[in-house]
């Protein structure tokens, strides 16, 4: 009997008409993106570092990373929470909460026109797909690609 | 009673791990009576818990390994080591019967009763005259734990430095250091806190001890000061002060979650009292004196929170060589297993990122690297596989080694199967390096196995190693040889450091860099030179060539000052834009995939907010071969 599906709630954000999804169980928080510092000899992925409430932050061009041009709105921060407490997402495009369906417990490969993403899986919300992203494994296929191909 | 259950299993894992410790060093000095005592008292401690919790399998076999090892302790001797193996079986049954006990299952075990009967056997033997034994058997007799001093004297330095320069305390540190290599500081004075608040008089007095000369250190200390006084004179040998781990231990439990919360709640509001001195108008006097010694004690407060989250990797010892004696037996095959450094500290957050990984990686030796006795005496190998895994500490790292003396790894399967698996193309699997093809192995799922087994798994395991190992800011390195064995390298922060910095300017950004990684700086009049002029020859690396930093904030006229660093060979400096001076710096570890930028150890935040990034000078200068040697300063200033 195929699992039913289960809602969970998640950031949303679009980016060129593409709705993309982090569960907000993954998010440690919001904030408005100060000064980043850069580091020379990042992969491109990586914007630099920031400081949150005493912490230093390692942030991630998420639209980068996703294959799209940075978004129109005011840059912010999303901090992930443990295990990636650390790190942090880019983002310049305007963020929702909502609850979605088809998050499964364990996420799988899929392809999306050609590309093939190990860190993103296909919810629904309103009639609509979107793109869940798993922000651990997104960080680890960033590094395996930086490992293999340094 | 099931209240206190956790802190009996938590209790009895540490009194186990003790002994296993002390089992492993048995192994090379089977006759040491001191060991055999140690050992004795764990096992009384983990009796009486038992007994007090009922536990009646536990407290026989416990009372059968105490009465031997105090039978042993009195008069060891040849059976010393004919014991050992027996007893390694028997701390194996008490570990299971822990893990029954927290699994709420029967403790009552049978094979513990027949162990416990077998040690009563042994122990109830009688004592052989060690002395006897000892020219029976060709090994050394009881040993005296007295030391004997037969050359070392002990000389008193008192050293007058100078203390006007903004960076005088560095510079004692500097020259502590150096004196550190002339033989072991034995007490030293002012204390830190009094260089640190400033309050610094410029007299460093140490007592020193060591088989050098007078003249011979006369001749040290007059290179190293140069034009600055010293005074030698012969010392007496100072009083022995109690050692602290011989004093019995009060000790207390605490939830993890609240020290760290406490960590957090320092950690800001040292940044809080930085921000208020930052933005006063400049103190002087007693405000002055009030801010420095609050400044003080937050940073001592904040050091001794960070110290109660420090555990001993032995903690995790038992576990270690608990699974490594099961899988061997389980798989014929016969390893002496040691850890070296086990004494190292570790962050408790850092040290349970590990454990697992540690368990996989050893495992891994075990089952794919160490061969079964057949092969390795074809090989003309010792029959028994040789494991180990040793610690080391430098500055804020601990680097941990596991190596073994088995098959090792072959470059050219491993890129078969990462083109079989498609990985990689022919092409680009022919273009990597011997060492880049060996961590193909941490890429997840990879593995040149074609079926899977209940031990190592699918291909599951090393990319795991690495993702966790990466989390907490560490790298894994690999390097082996077919057939003479292999090595997996962990580079690891031990905690949040606070560690003492320079901090430079280049390129207009902000870099700090450990000062125990410096041995001085010099000022440049020439900034364009591959070299610098003066009497000492120095290679230049500039920062700002070496991290890809571009032009900014270069200007033609600027004198630069390079850093001279310390253990490199030839000697090199790193030049860059400006020395803004000595900061103690909270370093935090970066996430991968920057831990694989070998050049950055961490990162900080100034009480401004900025952010320094925390620069391995010693990368920098080698790359990924370290080299090490004698460094002799003639000119230019401590740090």
């Amino acid at each position: 009997m195929p699992k039913a599906p289960t809602p969970c709630r998640a950031l949303l954000f679009a980016l060129e008409g593409r709705d993309y999804a982090i569960r907000v169980a993954a998010v440690g928080g919001v904030a408005e993106a100060g000064p980043i510092r850069e580091i020379h000899g990042a992969p491109p992925a990586v914007v630099g570092l920031a400081a949150w409430r005493g912490n230093v932050l390692t942030v991630l061009d998420l639209p980068r990373v996703l294959g799209h041009p940075p978004g129109d709105a005011a840059p912010c921060l999303v901090r992930l929470a443990p295990p990636l407490h650390q790190a942090a997402l880019l983002l310049t495009t305007y963020l929702s909460v909502a609850d979605v369906n088809g998050a499964p417990d364990d996420f799988e490969a899929k392809a999306f026109e050609g590309k093939t993403h190990d860190f993103i899986v296909q919810v629904e919300h309103d009639g609509s797909v979107v793109r869940m992203i798993d922000p651990v494994r997104m960080f680890r296929h960033i590094g395996n690609e930086m490992r293999v191909r340094p | 009673m099931s209240r206190y259950l956790d802190l009996f299993l938590a209790e009895a894992r540490e009194h186990l791990g003790a002994v296993h410790v002390i089992q492993s060093k048995l192994e090379q000095t089977p006759v040491a009576s001191g060991l055999w005592r140690e050992f004795m008292r764990h096992a009384h401690s983990l009796k009486g818990m038992a007994a007090a919790m009922r536990f009646g399998s536990l407290v026989s076999l416990t009372h059968a390994v105490e009465a031997l090892a105090e039978r042993l302790g009195k008069a060891p001797g040849k059976t010393s080591r004919e014991c050992l193996p027996l007893l390694g079986e028997s701390l194996a049954c008490l570990g299971n019967l822990l893990d029954r006990i927290e699994r709420g299952e029967d403790a009552a075990c049978s094979r513990a009763e027949e162990l416990a009967r077998a040690l009563e056997s042994e122990a109830g033997s009688p004592p052989q005259d060690p002395t006897a034994s000892a020219h029976a058997s060709g090994l050394p007799g009881p040993t005296s734990t007295v030391e004997t001093v037969k050359k070392n004297r002990y000389w008193r330095l008192d050293l007058s430095l100078s203390c006007d320069a903004d960076d005088s305390a560095q510079r004692t540190v500097a020259i502590l250091g150096r004196v550190g290599e002339l033989g072991r500081v034995v007490q030293s004075g002012p204390p830190a806190f009094a260089r640190d608040t400033g309050r610094f008089h410029g007299r460093v007095r140490l007592i020193l001890q060591t088989e050098r000369s007078r003249a011979d250190l006369e001749r040290e200390l007059r290179s190293l000061l140069g034009s600055e006084n010293f005074a030698i004179e012969m010392a007496p040998r100072p009083e022995p002060r109690p050692d602290p781990a011989e004093r019995p231990a009060d000790w207390i439990r605490v939830r993890a979650d609240r020290l760290d919360a406490m960590v957090e709640r320092l950690l800001e509001l040292r940044q809080e009292h930085a921000r208020l001195a930052a933005a006063m108008p400049p103190a002087t006097g007693r405000v002055r004196r009030h801010l420095e010694r609050s400044e003080f004690r937050l940073k001592e407060l904040y050091g001794a929170v960070l110290e109660l989250r420090l555990l001993p990797f032995d903690t995790v010892a038992q576990r270690l060589h608990q699974a490594v004696h099961d899988l061997a037996g389980e798989l014929r095959k016969q390893v002496h297993f040691e850890i070296v450094g086990g004494e190292a500290l570790f962050d408790r957050a850092v040290l349970e990122v590990l454990i697992d990984p540690l368990l996989q990686v050893l495992k891994n030796a075990v089952d794919h690297g160490l061969e079964p006795p057949d092969e390795r005496r074809a090989a003309g190998k010792p029959v028994r596989g040789a494991l180990s895994l040793s610690l080391t500490r430098t500055g804020d790292r601990v680097h941990i080694v596991i190596a073994d003396d088995g098959r090792g790894m072959r470059p050219d399967v491993l890129r078969r199967a990462a083109v079989r698996r498609r990985l990689l193309s022919r092409e680009e699997a022919a273009d990597l390096t011997n060492d880049e093809t060996l961590l193909l192995t941490t890429l997840p799922r990879f593995t040149t196995r074609r079926d899977a087994d209940h031990i190592s798994g699918r291909g599951v395991g090393l990319d795991v190693v690495r993702e966790r190992v990466e989390s907490i800011g560490g790298f894994v390195d690999i390097r082996s040889e077919p057939g003479h064995g292999c090595e997996l390298r962990l580079s690891v922060p031990l905690r949040r450091a606070l560690i003492r910095t320079l901090l430079v300017r280049c390129a207009n950004e902000l870099y700090a860099v450990p000062v125990d990684g410096i041995s001085k700086s010099v000022e440049l009049e020439d900034p364009c030179p591959t070299r610098a002029a003066g009497e000492t020859h120095l290679e230049l690396i500039r920062l700002r060539d070496r991290l890809g930093l571009g032009s900014a904030g270069a200007t033609p006229s600027t004198r630069a000052r390079a850093l001279v660093l310390a253990s490199v060979e030839p000697p090199t400096a790193l030049v860059v834009d400006e020395v803004l001076g000595r900061r103690d710096l909270v370093v935090q570890p970066l996430l991968a995939p920057l831990t694989q930028l070998h050049q950055y150890s961490g990162a900080a935040l100034l009480e401004d907010g900025s952010i320094a990034v925390v620069l391995d000078p010693r990368f920098l200068a080698c790359g990924d071969g370290i080299r090490r040697g004698a460094y002799t300063p003639s000119c230019g200033s401590a740090p």
